[in-house]
């Protein structure tokens, strides 16, 4: 595999906190590699690291065959990046946005017109490329951010945290254009917290946790990964902060968490638990309409690798 | 390039915005002109603040009784230093040169009329560019003379140099408006260029914009040499609106060259823009830069020569004065408007700003490149 993206002993400390910590990964070309990890993680500082916006303390990373450190504006030449922190301007168009981009990138005029056009287009943006960026909505924002960052053509994306704020439909879609962006060749890297979209989407991904690297595999591998436990997944016709705490008693409950409606118990063993964990419902006086047991998704893996969820 | 392309955008963005097009190009000058005539006529304080004022005097006498007034002079506590002089023309060329702010003629027969107890007249020269000057020289020296049964006969020297030399009469002393015009005009461009430059990086940063550009690869060098472009482009169309104002709405006169008024208002502009964009490298707030704006309004007034003439400061006042590059910009401003001086004439004021102007730049592109990291996160 050639590495588009590779991380070496990556290290950033602001004052006496260690934000990232001698993280080390490879990414190749074209594949779509997801960052994963809660809050404070290290995720967006590590993005900001391969985007040449943040030093590295220690360590370096190469993107598409530069080193960030020594060569920033040859990165900066092959990258795009789509982030909160970084913003284009409310008082111009989409229009003068993406040709004020193009122009500090060197695109010959020519090739900006249709590269303007066909972005525009291609992120049903082109009815309103003469309206102000200020009063888009998140989503056209959000696609218009997009425009910006593939407006000269780079080789690699770095999408931090992307569809946060976005209705379904543009987080959909959005999804969906990433998806053949990387079928088009562009490597990109994907921070999110939310585990549904590294499922679906990712080739690969890093499991990110106090700054470390935790795991990086494909999702079913993460998932597979964590066999130490099952997942008890019960349809409750109701369920209180009581009834939560009696459960988290139990011994051989690791975590809990709500999904779709049903609470699914992280168990330990789940034949021996299984009884004790239906007397404490009953004894509560909810009524149990069903229960399954499943294997863990990746949400459930992440939190077993990174020791969190609602049990904390 | 990249610095015109951020200029550009600038200016795209400041079309979008009337508001701060009126604000910047007429409210500013159109609100600080109209103050000043609005405070024209105002009455000076007189004979108070004299005792710093240096003075030459030129006795064309020669009597014991002339020397007997220099002597009295030079001991009264009312002035600051006393130079005595040959004749009138080299008093007059001290007070042109800056060294006095004041020369008094002792005109032939004064030790004579003094002798017979008639009454007589010393003649004061002194620089009425400066305001308040004349008449706290007055009346110091009148008080003075009055012991000798003289009386002072003022003549305002601030005419264009061939007639401050050759002694011509102006017809009328210059007026309060006319003083004011170099002074609105200074402290309108460096108020606004600081806001334009500290505020535009500032805003930058703090929409997200700094390291969209930074990603774009416009370097902060770059992006700093675009925002004062667009600034300039504003302080100059500015100068311009000031002074059209001041001639043709109130009927000041300027008596040097109006384009050498706007280039001099132009790099006092640029000086502030310097040290707007030294600011705006420290990561400051929006906040911030609005504190700084008002806190260098309030040294300005202070110590700049709007309230009180540089002639007229001692002690640490005159030290911090001295510090300010803006106080060679407004005697700049002041000797062209004024005094018809040109271009060449102010250049060792000019100079001295241009340095001033060069550090703060030189400063900020240093502060830039180490604090690089902190001002994109």
């Amino acid at each position: 595999m050639e590495a588009a993206v590779e991380a070496i002993g990556l290290t950033k400390v602001f004052g006496g906190l260690t934000a990232v910590d001698n993280i080390s990964f490879e990414i190749g070309k074209g594949e779509l590699f997801g960052l994963l990890g809660p809050n404070g993680a290290g995720k967006t500082t590590t993005l900001r690291m391969l985007c040449t916006l943040l030093k590295p303390t220690t360590g370096t990373a190469r993107v598409a065959g530069y080193d960030v450190v020594r060569e920033p504006e040859k990165v900066r030449s092959r990258i795009g990046v789509v982030s909160e922190g970084v913003m284009l301007y409310r008082e111009l168009t989409a229009y003068e946005n993406l040709e004020l981009l193009g122009r500090l990138y060197r695109v010959p005029s020519g090739r900006l017109r249709e590269q303007i056009s066909r972005l525009l287009e291609f992120l049903d943006l082109k009815e309103r490329a003469h309206d102000l960026i200020g009063n888009f909505s998140t989503g056209m924002m959000k696609r218009a951010q997009f425009a910006a960052a593939l407006i000269h053509e780079p080789e690699t994306l770095f999408l931090d945290e992307v569809t946060g704020g976005l209705d379904p439909q543009s987080a959909t879609s959005l999804r969906e254009f990433t998806r053949d962006l990387c079928k088009q060749g562009i490597t990109t890297v994907w921070t999110t917290h939310y585990m549904f979209e590294p499922e679906r989407l990712c080739d690969r991904l890093a499991i990110i946790n106090r700054g470390k690297v935790v795991m990086i595999d494909t999702p079913d591998r993460v998932r597979n990964a964590v066999k130490d436990f099952d997942i008890l997944e019960t349809s409750l016709d109701m369920a209180d902060e009581y009834l939560l705490s009696e459960l988290r008693k139990v011994q051989g409950v690791l975590g809990m968490f709500f999904s779709d409606g049903k609470l699914r118990l992280m168990v330990k063993d789940h034949e021996t638990v299984f009884q004790q964990i239906l007397e404490t419902i009953k004894a509560r006086g909810v009524v149990v309409r069903s229960v399954n047991i499943t294997i863990p998704s990746l949400e459930e893996a992440f939190i077993q690798l990174t020791r969190g969820g609602i049990n904390g | 390039m990249d610095g015109l392309i951020v200029a550009k955008k600038d200016l795209q963005q400041l079309k979008r915005n009337r508001m701060a097009i009126f604000l910047s190009l007429v409210l500013l000058p159109g609100f600080f002109m109209a103050t000043l005539v609005a405070s024209e006529g105002s009455s000076q304080e007189m004979g108070t603040q004299s005792k710093f004022l240096g003075v030459a005097v030129a006795d064309e006498d020669n009597s014991f009784e002339s020397r007997s007034f220099e002597q009295a002079l030079a001991e009264s506590e009312k002035l600051g230093k006393v130079v005595d002089t040959s004749s009138r023309e080299t008093g007059e060329l001290l007070l042109r040169s800056g060294t006095v702010a004041a020369v008094v003629v002792v005109q032939k027969g004064f030790g004579s009329s003094v002798e017979q107890g008639s009454m007589t007249s010393v003649l004061l020269i002194a620089d009425d560019s400066k305001p308040g000057i004349p008449e706290n020289a007055y009346a110091a020296i009148a008080e003075i003379a009055q012991g000798y049964s003289a009386s002072v006969n003022l003549q305002r020297s601030g005419q264009p140099p061939e007639s401050l030399l050759g002694v011509i009469e102006r017809g009328k002393p210059i007026s309060m408006l006319e003083i004011g015009v170099g002074i609105i005009l200074g402290f309108v461009q460096v108020f606004a260029c600081f806001y334009e430059v500290a505020g535009g990086m500032i805003r930058e940063r703090e929409t997200g914009t700094y390291p969209r550009l930074v990603l774009a690869k416009a370097s902060p060098l770059a992006i700093i040499v675009g925002k004062t472009m667009y600034s300039s482009l504003l302080t100059l169309t500015r100068g311009v609106v000031v002074l059209a104002i001041a001639i043709y709405g109130y009927g000041a006169v300027v008596y040097g060259n109006v384009a050498v008024v706007i280039f001099v208002s132009w790099i006092m502009g640029l000086s502030a823009m310097g040290l707007a964009a030294l600011l705006s490298a420290f990561r400051v707030s929006g906040r911030a830069v609005v504190i700084s704006e008002f806190l260098l309004i309030i040294v300005l007034f202070a110590f700049g020569g709007l309230i009180r003439d540089r002639d007229l400061m001692t002690g640490s006042a005159l030290f911090v004065s001295d510090l300010l590059p803006w106080t060679y910009g407004f005697d700049a401003l002041r000797k062209i408007i004024l005094l018809g001086w040109n271009l060449v004439e102010v250049l060792p004021e000019l100079t001295l700003l241009s340095l001033y102007t060069l550090g703060f730049y030189l400063a900020a592109i240093f502060v830039f490149q180490r604090r690089y990291e902190s001002l994109l996160s």
